[in-house]
């Protein structure tokens, strides 16, 4: 493990030591992408193929910063694996050492508070940020590049620590409780694994605001409609599915009269813009792709599926479909 | 959203499926139209079923439309 991470990294960047010291000085120079996956650890192997690695080198006046991002971009849209922290290298490590061997020292498995590219509101910015610390935790353990003891012993309790705290992640509902979490173990994580500098830890670009929590159990933000009989037995609810997050603005609040009215409006609207798909000749005259709903971890196959509902039967027999498009929108749905 | 049938190849037209990433989701319906995801970095999807007979025509999943 040690040997490959040392072949891997940092030799086949397009950033050599070499370069790293230009870096310092060319004050134009703020990011270089590369593409592959050989510095991705968890792109190796047979998952290998979608993934790509990018660097971002960002100048501050008392420090640099670099960090190298893995993406996959094989599943659909920005998934958790794509903001992933893997190295992190300070201009006060490098600028104390300055060579090949010493710039190694550098390389700590850094937990970092960083934004994604892919995504705009704020909470998919923190998920993602608590994402990427769990990621790099994974990292941590494994980038044993590092040729100093003491280095090492802090990297260890940096990993130790990291991982301590996002045990609990796997549960990807409490956002709020895991930002938190993130703050509180991302900066001794990384103070305490990055080298002895005076610049110490870079400090995440932008705070990040306060995210509602999303409780398990598939209620959003202050809850969903309880399961019951609504609008004189036109809908009946059932309890959300716990693996997905409900999002209602209304905190689940009992409908109304007008919310019935309103939904069955809709409805009509919906179903009478739409009714032409039925002949699916004609939604596939109309852009109709095959697609999925929720992404399946198990099976990759033409339709990548829904997991944990009927969904997957459908899918498994190679019939799921979806638009790539939204459906006709009905006027005024907004 | 289609059903196929494995044997005869049918398409039975089950309903559709709104699909946003981020930005402002709408509810015309209050909390009877709530729009989900299926985890973190996933986009928002709100269904609107439109089989004949659908015991929730805004569930969040076809077994809840269906009324398991």
């Amino acid at each position: 493990m040690m040997g490959h991470l040392a072949r891997s990294w940092p030799w086949n960047l397009p950033v050599s030591p070499e370069k790293w010291r230009d870096v310092t000085t060319v004050q134009s120079v703020t990011r270089w992408t590369v593409r592959g996956a050989a510095d991705c650890p968890r792109a190796r192997g047979a998952g290998r193929a979608g993934w790509s690695s990018q660097v971002k080198i960002r100048p501050r006046p008392e420090q640099w910063t670099a960090r190298i991002w893995c993406r996959n971009r094989s599943t659909l849209g920005c998934a958790a694996e794509d903001v992933e922290v893997h190295r992190m290298l300070t201009r006060n490590a490098i600028g104390q050492h300055g060579s090949r061997s010493t710039t190694l020292l550098a390389v700590i498995g850094g937990v970092a508070l960083m934004f994604s590219a892919c995504g705009t509101s704020s909470s998919r910015a923190a998920t993602r940020t608590t994402s990427s610390t769990a990621s790099s935790t994974n990292d941590s353990e494994r980038n044993d590049t590092t040729t100093s003891r003491a280095a090492v012993r802090r990297h260890h309790a940096a990993a130790r620590t990291t991982t301590t705290t996002s045990a609990g992640h796997a549960t990807t509902t409490t956002i709020a409780e895991h930002r938190l979490a993130t703050h509180k173990v991302a900066a001794p994580a990384t103070s305490g694994g990055a080298p002895a500098s005076a610049g110490g830890a870079p400090q995440p670009s932008a705070p990040v605001p306060p995210v509602p929590p999303t409780s398990s159990g598939g209620h959003g933000p202050g809850g969903a409609l309880a399961a019951g009989v609504y609008c004189n037995g036109w809908i009946h609810r059932q309890t959300p599915n716990s693996s997905m997050r409900v999002h209602d603005t209304t905190g689940g609040r009992l409908p109304s009269a007008a919310d019935c009215a309103n939904a069955r409006a809709f409805y009509d609207r919906v179903l009478a813009a739409n009714a032409k798909y039925a002949d699916l000749n004609v939604a596939i005259a109309n852009h109709f792709k095959p697609g999925h709903d929720a992404p399946m971890r198990r099976r990759r196959t033409t339709c990548i599926g829904a997991t944990r509902d009927s969904w997957t039967r459908i899918i498994r027999r190679g019939s799921c479909t979806r638009s790539t498009r939204s459906p006709t929108r009905p006027p005024g749905s907004g | 959203m289609y059903k196929i049938d494995p044997v005869t190849h049918k398409a039975t037209w089950l309903g559709v499926m709104f699909v946003e990433r981020g930005g402002l989701l709408p509810q015309p319906g209050g909390s009877l139209t709530v729009w989900h995801d299926h985890g973190i970095g996933q986009q928002d999807m709100f269904h609107v079923w439109t089989f004949a007979g659908a015991a929730d025509p805004f569930a969040l999943m076809l077994p809840d439309a269906i009324g398991r």
